[in-house]
């Protein structure tokens, strides 16, 4: 006998068993990791491929192209194939991070190379953007204690929201903020509290911060989320820790432009300093929101064509949700995004990106709160705090008795038992440890209390369904309507035709200038030489350019630069008064004239 | 397997990916295909003489006061004129010089139906006399009538000036200059539109409204007409013009664009419609002066008649003319007194002879 075989006799409990082989372990390492997740998953995966198959319906054709998505894109190509963060002097108008990531995609997967346009390319960058963010839509709807019935329809909500639909198929760096701020978001209520969590979270909001600087005032709201979530005991620890990391990450963006003598104003070069100024202060300022010439009204009135329901009900919804401590971030970015449209600045289109995840979050929280979610009571300022659920243990956690799991109802079944917390369960199962040398006794497993549901649960459930279905029933039919029409639109684009044209017509060696989502197409595509395909607003904003241009040939942008006359345009409006149209795709303000320049005239 | 293999067999992996790494862009695609199908140039200008005309007012003025200080001008080439149905009546006469002089007679058509946009009894069918009834077709048949009358003589035409470069053009007025060009062209003419001068409307309208007006047949377009802009302006705008249409060639009217006194700046004679003293004879020339330049200028010629005057302060109250008395059109021997003097080349004889002359 050997002498482990004998130990193992007379100490059955404390020699451990030989480890059983690779693959089983791996196999039980599986099976564990995917046992508690298996209704998550098949929750979520309906969900997440609903939403993928409707983004990616018609998102070749909708919407139109516009000059944002193809700004990126150039500057995407620019980092893939020239190591430079644009094809021009770069400005500091954002953050690098966006284009990085599609211009990493791209090198990983020769993006630029696998369809007619990068445009294309940039769809297939924002689908996979926003599947991400149905998943981690989905995550922090259950860290912040959403069943999950209504963290799936959270994520669904976002997925299928026209107005979503619409701004989350354009090629915006929002886009790409979307995934990060809510993983930024899940870690922070991670629900161990660890310090891991605070410092993935900082980490994630910096990586939303250097996608577009404009994160940065999502700050607060997170802080909050790190505060309300971090336990007493390692508090100052994760905050110190996920604000150095974040800061530390962050202030890459800042030491770059330092390094290139870029950081502070000066004459004759770019600066981040004066970028932000001009930004923030310079920009023509939308107007106020309660006037309905301002420019902000169009805005608005735009975002609202596709769908208002999903953002009215949101800010609505932000009342509600400042009185359940768990939903007071989602409360604060609503608020935030709202300000910032309100305060009379520029707001940029794409800014409603940033109200749409918080608003489906916002929605389907306050349904839960409603409903009486007991994991998302209201605190009623009137009534004063209500006691908690359990009792304190000595450790700091709480404790579960028979009392609380029956007043908790199924919220307390083994069935729920993702939203409590791990401690609970642990101490709930908790038996006397058996003596090492005496055969273990068989422990009878304490009997759950059957889970009942009390009248006033019930009528509360059947008034909010009952909502809820009114509602689904008066929406349902605009949002089909509005889907089919983003997913079936069959007019190619304009631009797309016109560049075609231009490949097909013009010799290489003329100079074009062209609309911002085509350039690169011209430039990869179509081998026209980089310096000879000028980006239309670099005419008049960039000096490099301005030197060097002796003659222009062709001029590929939609009809309705020509009629902008604010003068950010006017070298092409001038170039546009000694041309002949040599072709036109499409009609109207959006339709597309080819016009060919004589190259006798001097710009 | 050895490493010596292993090393060249991932080698030889990665070289077969480098090919389909490398981004190699298409230019093998085809180069511009002219949207429009533009005739074939004629080029009457080649090598031609010009018709000097002996019929016109300064040459009767001449005879009928024995001015031979006029010859600077009577002696050179300069268009014919045709305004309505009676001037095609004396068209046989210029046509018969030109044969005798072995040279090329230019015509200017100068008719069209509201001429001047803002007095429709302005050209055809009023201004057309001889019938009773104004008929809508009289524009038609006047070019026919025109073509009839210029019969095997191959001439140029001057289409039309200040017509389509007029506040009034519009799809009409295109469709009757189209209509008349390709008559023209189809008789064997040549074609010169009238397409004003540089510094009234920007080159892509004026191509535009030269594409609409049947340019693709037309053998160019005429340029400064009956004003005073400097050849080099006028033929800069002339070839940024001529390359948006297809490279045709155009012709610049220099009766009396000769002028040093206007500087730098075009506009300073030519915004003034009365006569000025200080315009001046300007050189006619066929070919261009520098073929690299301006490719495009087929010909310097006298289109409008230097001498005949503009207007008086009659026609133009807001201005007193410089006591300019002859009516427009009529022949000013004050004016052509002048436009000799302030010639810089004629040769200092001349200038001597012309200073002598005293007018009555």
């Amino acid at each position: 006998m050997t002498a482990t075989a004998e130990r193992r006799k007379l100490f059955p409990t404390l020699v451990s068993e030989r480890p059983p082989p690779l693959p089983t372990r791996a196999l039980r390492l599986v099976r564990r990791l995917w046992a508690p997740r298996r209704s998550g998953v098949l929750w979520l995966l309906p969900v997440v491929a609903t939403g993928a198959l409707v983004h990616a319906w018609g998102m070749d054709t909708f919407p139109r192209w516009v000059d944002d998505p193809g700004t990126y894109l150039s500057q995407a190509w620019s980092v893939q194939y020239e190591h430079n963060l644009s094809p021009y002097s770069y400005f500091y108008d954002h953050a690098p991070a966006g284009w990085i990531q599609i211009a990493l995609w791209s090198m990983l997967t020769r993006g630029f190379d696998r369809y007619d346009s990068a445009m294309a390319f940039g769809n297939e960058c924002m689908l996979l953007a926003k599947v991400a963010s149905i998943v981690l839509l989905y995550w922090l709807a259950r860290r912040l204690r959403f069943t999950r019935p209504a963290a799936a329809a959270a994520a669904l909500v976002f997925a299928l929201n026209p107005l979503a639909l619409a701004y989350t198929r354009w090629t915006f760096l929002d886009n790409l903020v979307t995934p990060w701020i809510l993983l930024a978001f899940a870690l922070a209520f991670s629900r161990n509290r660890t310090l891991a969590g605070g410092v993935g979270a900082g980490l994630a909001f910096a990586m939303a911060a250097l996608t577009k600087e404009t994160t940065l005032v999502f700050a607060p709201a997170l802080l909050w989320a790190l505060m309300q979530n971090s336990d007493r005991r390692n508090r100052s620890h994760v905050l110190v820790m996920s604000c150095g990391v974040s800061v530390l990450l962050m202030a890459t963006y800042p030491v770059y432009a330092l390094t290139k003598g870029e950081f502070f104003e000066g004459a004759g070069h770019n600066s981040l300093l004066g970028t932000a100024r001009w930004q923030l202060l310079g920009r023509q300022a939308s107007g106020s929101i309660l006037d309905p010439a301002s420019s902000v009204r169009d805005t608005l009135s735009q975002w609202l064509t596709y769908d208002a329901s999903l953002v009215v009900a949101g800010l609505l919804a932000v009342p509600l949700l400042l009185l359940v401590a768990r939903m007071r971030a989602v409360a604060i970015c609503l608020a935030v995004q709202a300000l910032v449209v309100a305060r009379g600045g520029y707001v940029p289109a794409m800014q409603i990106v940033n109200f749409l995840p918080w608003c489906s979050l916002a929605v389907l929280g306050a349904v839960e709160i409603l409903r009486g979610n007991p994991l998302l009571r209201p605190v009623l300022p009137w009534r004063g705090r209500r006691s908690r659920a359990g009792t304190a243990a000595p450790d700091g956690t709480r404790l579960l008795t028979g009392e609380d799991v029956a007043r908790l109802g199924p919220w307390a079944s083994p069935a729920a038992a993702g939203l409590v917390e791990p401690v609970t369960t642990r101490v709930v199962t908790v038996a006397p440890v058996p003596h090492p040398r005496l055969p273990p006794e068989p422990v009878p497993t304490p009997r759950t209390p059957r889970p009942t549901w009390p009248t006033g649960t019930i009528v509360r459930t059947v008034a909010v369904l009952a909502v809820v279905g009114a509602a689904l029933v008066a929406v349902a039919p605009r949002w089909t309507a509005q889907i089919v029409a983003m997913s079936t639109v069959t007019q190619p684009q304009e631009l797309a035709q016109a560049t075609r044209w231009v490949a097909d017509n013009v010799p290489r060696d003329e100079t074009l200038v062209v609309h911002d989502a085509v350039w690169t197409d011209m430039v990869h595509q179509y081998g026209f030489a980089k310096d000879n395909v000028i980006m239309a607003y670099k005419l008049d904003a960039d000096p490099a350019v301005r030197e060097r241009l002796t003659h222009l040939d062709y001029l590929v942008v939609p009809d309705w630069y020509y009629t902008i006359t604010d003068g950010k345009y006017p070298t092409l409006i001038e170039a546009q008064r000694h041309a002949v149209p040599a072709a036109r795709f499409g009609t109207g303000p959006d339709a597309v004239t080819v016009w060919h320049v004589s190259s006798r005239w001097e710009p | 397997v050895s490493p010596v293999a292993r090393l060249a067999g991932t080698l030889a992996a990665l070289l077969a990916l480098l090919p389909g790494c490398a981004h190699i862009p298409d230019t093998t695609l085809d180069p511009d295909p002219p949207a429009v199908a533009f005739a074939a140039l004629q080029r009457p200008f080649d090598g031609a003489q010009l018709t000097v005309d002996p019929q016109t007012q300064a040459v009767r003025w001449q005879r009928a006061n024995g001015a031979e200080w006029l010859d600077p001008i009577t002696e050179q080439p300069q268009a014919r004129w045709l305004n309505g149905f009676a001037d095609l009546d004396a068209l046989p006469a210029y046509l018969a010089a030109a044969r005798s002089q072995d040279a090329l007679p230019v015509v200017v058509a100068y008719a069209i139906p509201n001429r001047g946009c803002s007095d429709y009894r302005e050209g055809l069918p009023y201004s057309d006399l001889d019938r009773p009834d104004p008929r809508p077709d009289s524009y038609a048949v006047w070019i026919s009538t025109l073509v009839q009358r210029l019969g095997a003589t191959r001439a140029v035409v001057v289409l039309e000036p200040d017509a389509l470069s007029a506040d009034c053009f519009d799809d009409e007025r295109a469709a009757t200059l189209k209509g008349a060009t390709y008559a023209l062209v189809a008789a064997g003419h040549h074609v010169y539109i009238d397409a004003g001068h540089s510094s009234w409307r920007p080159s892509g309208e004026i191509a535009q409204r030269l594409l609409r007006s049947g340019v693709d047949r037309a053998e160019g377009f005429s340029l400064n007409v009956s004003n005073r802009y400097p050849t080099w302006t006028v033929a800069d705008f002339g070839e940024e013009l001529a390359e948006l249409i297809g490279g045709r060639d155009y012709i610049v009217d220099t009766s009396r664009n000769g002028s040093t006194a206007t500087g730098a700046d075009p506009a300073f004679l030519s915004n003034d419609w009365c006569n000025r003293p200080d315009q001046a004879l300007g050189a006619q020339q066929v070919g261009t002066p520098d073929r690299q330049r301006w490719p495009h200028l087929a010909a310097q010629l006298w289109i409008k008649l230097p001498g005949e005057s503009d207007g008086n302060a009659k026609v133009f109250p807001q201005q007193d003319c410089h006591g300019e008395a002859a009516p427009p059109g009529e022949f000013s021997p004050r004016q052509a007194r002048e436009l000799i003097l302030n010639d810089p080349t004629q040769p200092e004889r001349v200038l001597r002879e012309v200073r002598a002359t005293a007018l009555r």
